[in-house]
């Protein structure tokens, strides 16, 4: 994987994402991402599956987290929560079901 | 005497051009058992190809970058696909698509009404002169006009899925030699580089005034119409036809700052997506009337009624013309939607028969179902249905029916199929499809998609992505729930 297909495959997923994210998005990194992307590299987004199915590269997650931490986290509580995963799968610290109910507040 | 250099064709685009070989320059790639492969030399001589119905499909374009001198390419279906069987559709794939891309040589390409068309990237077209994209029911990006240098014509509308054009006003401001601009009304905001906070590309809003003095410009949406017809078998059918409602500059501009001011005065700005949908159904309820008299004498589409203007300009139109005027609102707050042609009334009710089981090539529904009706499906919002027409119709009633309270603004497929019957396409292909866009941000948003990201992946391609922008202020909040 290289680094525009990285470009690419986050592209994809910004086009598959409602407009809100582009908006809290700098168009200079809009630019970077859409310049930057490998045009022969098309990676489609399947409506059907989860994203977390889709085989997106760890790499391209690694730069959706990065846009979240910057520019699309609501709250200091939101970015601060993001940021103890990442710090946590870093030390692969094994999470407690605790914690996982406050970081996933969607997983049941 | 030296080899001359053969090139092989995919066997689809080999038949197709050899043909043309045969029937133009009486040259034979018949004589004992085929030859797909092909002189540099006679691959030149095709300049023009042209697919429909009988003659295209997937895999008709595979292979036709080889073909060097390839000027003019048009492929369009003419069958209305909201009632058609997949497997009935005639239409290019992603094969197809990734060909024409390459195609270099081109100077006109037209593309009509392809079911599977989802993207098309036209940046390495270099040589293109006239773009037509026209009612290509799944497109969601038409990338790279702004790399079109002699652009002269580009006509784009009735692609339901087509939300906007990036870079779309930059192109229209740098062509100079743009001078026919077809698109759909949809598509304005992206022409005039319209943002969220209301600015505008000046230079691209005077470059289109320029281009509509001299009769080039006009805005088009592409509506639905019942229209019945005898099929083969003596049955009366109700089938959609699509008519092409045409707006003018100015009218196009009026419409817009109606819209505008609409906004202004029924929505807050930085509104949820939810709180969106409800003001400005709200507003339709309230303000605009149903058109009964041209609706009875079946004269709407005439009088424009199916189109976003009369909605948001006259303030009368019919179902159709709801969901657009609601569409283009919505569009202006960044949020996704697309109409959903049904008809009203429940299955096996009033005998409309269950379309999964009457499925054919064309019969929709049995003798004497009265007409097709809109409503809109709120793409960026977990898929929700409203219906504006009828909520319009229950508001202003001044009878024992009266109902202020929006019945069906923001329901679920299930809780809509209950009073309409949805068209085959989002009733039963569709079932299942189309994960809302909101449910795809939820897993970013809830951190799902994070689950085994390090710190270090993060740090290093958040280098990758440049030091730290300010994030643009405009006051937004995330969609999704209020």
């Amino acid at each position: 994987m290289n680094q525009k297909q990285v470009y690419s495959e986050v592209y994809a997923v910004l086009s598959a994402l409602n407009d809100d994210y582009l908006k809290k998005t700098p168009q200079e990194i809009l630019d970077r991402i859409n310049d930057k992307r490998d045009r022969n590299y098309r990676f489609r987004i399947d409506e059907n599956i989860p994203l977390k199915e889709q085989n997106l590269s760890p790499e391209a997650i690694a730069m959706l987290a990065a846009l979240k931490l910057d520019y699309w986290c609501e709250s200091k509580e939101e970015k601060e929560e993001l940021e103890l995963l990442l710090k946590a799968n870093d030390k692969d610290v094994k999470l407690s079901s605790n914690l996982k109910k406050i970081l996933f507040k969607n997983v049941q | 005497m030296p080899e001359t250099k053969k090139t092989r064709l995919p066997v689809s685009l080999a038949l197709t051009v050899a043909r043309i070989l045969r029937d133009k320059h009486n040259i034979d790639h018949w004589k004992g058992s085929f030859d797909d492969s092909f002189t540099t030399e006679e691959l030149s001589k095709i300049t023009e190809l042209s697919f429909d119905d009988n003659s295209g499909g997937q895999g008709c374009c595979t292979g036709i970058e080889l073909l060097p001198n390839l000027k003019k390419l048009s492929i369009q279906s003419h069958k209305n696909t909201a009632y058609v069987s997949p497997d009935d559709i005639v239409s290019i794939g992603d094969k197809d698509v990734a060909s024409i891309e390459k195609c270099k040589s081109l100077e006109t390409l037209k593309i009509e009404n392809q079911e599977r068309l989802s993207w098309l990237d036209v940046s390495l077209l270099t040589n293109l002169r006239k773009l037509e994209v026209v009612g290509n029911p799944n497109l969601e990006q038409l990338d790279g006009l702004d790399k079109v240098p002699l652009l002269n014509s580009l006509t784009c509308f009735g692609n339901e899925g087509l939300f906007k054009i990036e870079k779309l006003d930059k192109t229209i401001e740098s062509k100079p030699h743009l001078q026919h601009l077809n698109l759909d009304v949809l598509l304005f905001p992206s022409a005039i580089g319209y943002q969220y906070s209301g600015q505008t590309n000046e230079k691209a809003i005077g470059k289109i005034k320029r281009i509509a003095s001299n009769g080039g410009c006009c805005w088009t949406q592409a509506v639905v119409a019942s229209n019945k017809t005898v099929d083969g078998f003596g049955t009366t059918i109700t089938q959609g036809t699509t008519y092409h409602c045409r707006l003018s500059n100015p009218q196009m501009i009026e419409m817009h700052n109606c819209a505008c001011q609409i906004l202004e005065d029924n929505v807050q700005h930085a509104s949820s997506t939810l709180r969106t949908v409800v003001g400005v159904e709200n507003y339709l309820a309230r303000k605009v009337s149903y058109d009964r008299e041209h609706a009875k004498e079946k004269e709407g589409i005439a009088h424009g009624d199916n189109g976003a203007y009369n909605c948001l300009v006259k303030k009368y139109c019919v179902c159709e013309g709801y969901a657009r005027g609601m569409q283009y609102l919505l569009a202006l707050k960044g949020i996704r939607s697309h109409t959903v042609h049904c008809i009203g009334g429940k299955p096996d009710e009033k005998g409309i028969s269950n379309l999964t089981t009457t499925l054919n090539r064309f019969t929709l529904v049995q003798p004497d179902l009265g007409r097709l009706h809109s409503i809109l499906r709120v793409d960026d919002c977990y898929c929700y249905y409203c219906d504006p027409c009828w909520d319009a119709g229950k508001y202003q009633h001044t009878g024992a029916k009266k109902d202020q309270t929006l019945p069906y603004c923001l329901l679920t497929k299930s809780e809509i199929s209950k009073t309409h019957t949805l068209s085959i396409q989002e009733r039963v292909f569709n079932e299942g499809q189309k994960k809302s866009r909101t449910d795809i941000a939820d897993e970013i948003r809830y951190n799902e998609l994070f689950l085994k990201t390090k710190a270090s992946q993060m740090e290093a391609q958040r280098k990758q992505l440049g030091p730290q922008k300010p994030a643009p202020v405009r006051g937004m909040i995330l969609s999704g729930r209020s």
